[in-house]
């Protein structure tokens, strides 16, 4: 038996998933972050039950990517039977979908979950009349609790069946229902469908169109805001019949606090530098346990048991691959995730989204947007898959320039290792400030000159709750694992080729045609910039490069201040990583990574040549 | 193309007389153009001939009622169809008047009469172009989100702005709805309350729907 979870965006849906599969798959109190379908299954009196996790929507009659990736997985009737999942504090926009579903004839139950918030906010639901209302099964649960949970593969294995309920539409619809039905046979679901100008048989949506001008031209209004219009009254009658308020005494107010100018937006810089402050912090302290204990336990006595010089080579360059990245990896992207989860678990991330509206309105994009930027902080490859939730071309354009701008932490690790190690911290922070700056200005840019159009944000608020530690590790550990295998293998097979140049004295030869080059424009010593060059792989490995080619670990003995601060600027700018670049040629296609690319070597080329000019 | 340059004569001659309620000089209308004077000459003798204008003393022009009538209408397709690129379709002002300049002369009153009973509750410019810009904040008696203030309740009439309407419908923002203004920052980002839910919406979106105060 093959059952689809479905419902709107931030209802429990993957939560519910989680625990009926026992399958790790990320939930997320962001509308819209499951987008691909994932699977799982579960054993029920030696049966096996597939259950697919639909990407969350509003409606199913939307022509955006998920709306219509879920719409024909229902068409082509790929399940048995369909989970609703509710939000029952949200009930009367939650039955909105309910009743879309129910117009498919695919047997059905519905889940009314987050009942013990339902309960603090003083409303009550009677499930027998709801049941009575949509002719079918419902089942009251609170996934965060686990409560009623286990209920539900039950319920759905014997209960779960075609609603009998009937949408009353408007006459002039019902009229043309009729009329499509008659003439060409096509069923009642069918034919609303081809009214939207959404069905699949071309027939059919011909004789439709011709059906929908003329009520468009009566009622002024859109057959698709017709038929909105009457799902939305009939989900309201539902409704109105079933919920039952009682007085609760208005307690004190959260949110006022946090989407008000004063003191919401003072609070968000807040949030934004302490999170950045906790990861700096103990990320640095992590780092340096973990590089340290690699070092005695793994390297030392790599060196020390001498191999051929090949094989030791190989090694190496394996064992220090595997150093660098757990030491970013753990410390600084898990530690970020961990925080980034805490927000996103909160509800906050959608207030900062709404606080940061105008601005980002400035640099061409809105206020959902500052999420991938967000996320790109911890590792620029989610970030610029993140790019997909935005509606338009121009919005993922210019998000896919100022993400890869974005210091993720390997350039955190350049920033700190280098610059705030050997030069100070003042001029590590005036490092953030330029690359600040510099997206801020690429954005104002990128706003005028992309073409396209720009949509506004139309973004539900995600309700405050707290965040409950076991759920914010695991999707933390699940991002991580995501990071771990784009990075990691990227990393490995770096390292080993970059081992290999330096044994047959490609890097040599490099050097010497880099050198006039490194040394007239950017005022570094050529082996620099083999490193800048080779940070290209992975961003941190421009450091660890720095040191190996320089051959000392104390950098200030061999380089100057101003050439570490230059170093370290133009690491940071230069070029996002293979495996951003991976990412980007997927989700944008060549001509935009190809940009992307050469704009920030162009960018980071010009910076490091002006400050050298300025100061040298 | 001579039919084109003599409507856009009359459209010229239409649109400063009826600015200024007198006689047109001939600078005037050269100005407006962008034809040589030779052409406009031998435009304004044709005119003149068929009946639609007539020259006063002093050489300046007037329309006659034929020729006051081809004006308008022509100007009225002209600005119905700038409406539409503009507010309907987005296009920018400068490449849709030249857009409307170009269509006004092939495209039948039909379509014009049809095109405006499709825009007219969203771009009341179309039928109030005499007067100068007075749309904001008011659009005919209309108000947007953005016209009321934190904790008004309100019942969304309309809404407009082909992009975005299908998720603001999803959403439950249909007219008719009730709704309440929750937040409302000082750059205009608002969060509107409906159906138990809280919605954030940009500056643009909250200015296409269209509300009026609950009673």
């Amino acid at each position: 038996m093959k059952v689809a979870l479905i419902g709107n965006p931030s209802v429990g849906k993957s939560l519910i998933f989680n625990q009926l599969t026992g399958v790790g798959v990320e939930v997320s109190n962001y509308p819209g972050t499951t987008v691909e379908l994932k699977g799982g299954s579960t054993c029920y009196q030696r049966e096996m039950i597939d259950i697919v996790d639909l990407p969350g929507i509003y409606s199913l009659d939307g022509t955006s990517e998920e709306e219509d990736l879920v719409r024909t997985f229902l068409q082509e009737g790929m399940v048995d039977a369909v989970i609703v999942v509710m939000d029952a504090t949200r009930l009367e926009r939650n039955l909105y979908l309910l009743l879309q579903v129910a117009e498919f004839g695919i047997p059905m139950i519905a889940v009314l979950n987050m009942i013990d918030e339902m309960e603090k906010e003083g409303l009550e639901i009677d499930t027998a009349t709801l049941e009575y209302q949509l002719g079918i099964e419902v089942l009251e649960t609170a996934a965060s609790k686990g409560h009623n949970i286990e209920k539900i593969v039950p319920l759905v294995r014997s209960g779960a069946r075609k609603a009998t309920l009937t949408i009353p539409y408007d006459r002039s619809v019902e009229a043309a229902v009729r009329t499509l039905e008659k003439t060409l046979g096509a069923g009642r679901t069918e034919s609303l469908w081809a009214l939207q100008g959404i069905a699949k048989d071309g027939t059919v949506s011909e004789a439709a169109s011709a059906i929908t001008e003329q009520i468009e031209a009566r009622h002024r209004m859109t057959v698709q805001q017709i038929i909105a219009a009457n799902r939305h009254n009939y989900a309201r009658t539902i409704a109105d019949r079933v919920i039952k308020t009682r007085e609760t005494k208005p307690g004190f107010d959260l949110d006022q606090l946090l989407t008000s100018s004063i003191p919401g937006i003072p609070i968000l810089v807040l949030v934004l530098l302490s999170t950045l402050l906790v990861v700096f912090i103990v990320g640095a302290f992590l780092e340096e346990t973990i590089v340290d204990a690699f070092q005695v336990i793994l390297i030392d006595p790599l060196l020390a048991f001498g191999l051929p010089p090949l094989a030791e080579t190989i090694a190496l360059s394996l064992a220090i691959a595997l150093q660098a990245g757990l030491g970013i990896a753990f410390p600084f992207v898990f530690i970020f995730y961990i925080l980034l989860s805490i927000l996103e678990d909160t509800g906050y991330m959608t207030r900062a989204a709404f606080l940061a509206d105008k601005a980002m309105h400035r640099v061409g994009m809105h206020g959902g947007a500052i999420i991938p930027l967000v996320l790109g902080l911890g590792c620029n490859v989610p970030a610029v898959m993140g790019l997909r939730n935005l509606a338009s071309r121009r919005e993922k354009i210019i998000g896919a320039f100022l993400i890869t701008m974005v210091p993720c932490s390997a350039r955190t690790v350049i920033i700190l290792g280098i610059v705030a190690a050997f030069v100070g911290i003042l001029p590590a922070l005036t490092i953030y400030l330029i690359v600040f700056l510099l997206i801020t200005a690429t954005g104002l840019l990128l706003s005028r000159v992309t073409p396209g159009e720009q949509f506004g944000m139309i973004l539900e608020m995600a309700p405050l709750r707290r965040p409950q530690s076991r759920l914010v590790i695991k999707k933390s550990w699940l991002r991580m694992q995501e990071f771990l295998f784009i990075a990691m293998p990227m990393l490995l097979v770096g390292s080993i080729v970059l081992g290999l140049f330096e044994y047959i004295g490609i890097t040599a030869m490099f050097e010497e045609l880099i050198a006039p080059f490194s040394e007239g424009v950017l005022g570094v010593p050529p082996y620099a910039a083999t490193a800048l060059l080779f940070g290209i792989l992975r961003k941190e490995m421009a450091f660890e490069m720095l040191a190996i080619l320089g051959g000392t670990a104390n950098l200030s003995a061999i380089m100057t201040s101003l050439q570490l601060y230059i170093f370290g600027l133009v690491s940071v700018l230069f070029v996002p990583c293979v495996s951003t670049i991976a990412v980007l040629f997927r989700e944008m296609g060549g001509r935009i990574t190809a940009a992307v690319t050469l704009y920030t070597v162009g960018l980071g080329i010009i910076i490091g040549a002006l400050i050298n000019q300025i100061f040298g | 193309m001579r039919l084109s340059q003599r409507e856009d004569c009359l459209e010229a001659l239409y649109k400063i007389s009826s600015e200024r309620n007198r006689p047109v000089g001939f600078v005037e209308l050269s100005g407006e153009l962008q034809m040589s004077d030779e052409e406009i000459r031998s435009i304004l003798d044709e005119l003149e001939r068929e009946g639609h204008i007539a020259r006063v003393a002093g050489g300046d022009i007037m329309l006659t009622d034929s020729g006051r009538q081809r004006g308008e209408g022509v100007l009225r397709k002209h600005r119905t169809l700038e409406c539409f690129l503009t507010e309907m379709l987005g296009m920018n002002t400068d490449k849709a008047s030249q857009e409307a300049c170009r269509l006004e002369h092939d495209v039948s009153d039909e379509t014009i009469d049809r095109l405006s009973l499709y825009i007219r509750d969203s771009c009341p410019g179309a039928y109030r172009w005499g007067k100068k810009k007075e749309r904001e904040p008011s659009r005919a008696g209309m108000h947007s989100l953005l016209d009321f203030s934190e904790g008004d309740e309100l019942r969304v009439v309309s809404m407009r702005g082909p992009g975005w309407k299908r998720r603001l419908m999803d959403l439950g923002i249909i007219p008719g709805q009730t709704i309440s203004l929750k937040r409302k920052l000082r750059n205009q980002s608002i969060v509107v309350r409906v159906k138990q839910c809280d919605v954030a919406l940009s500056p643009e979106i909250a200015r296409s729907i269209f509300v009026e105060k609950r009673t």
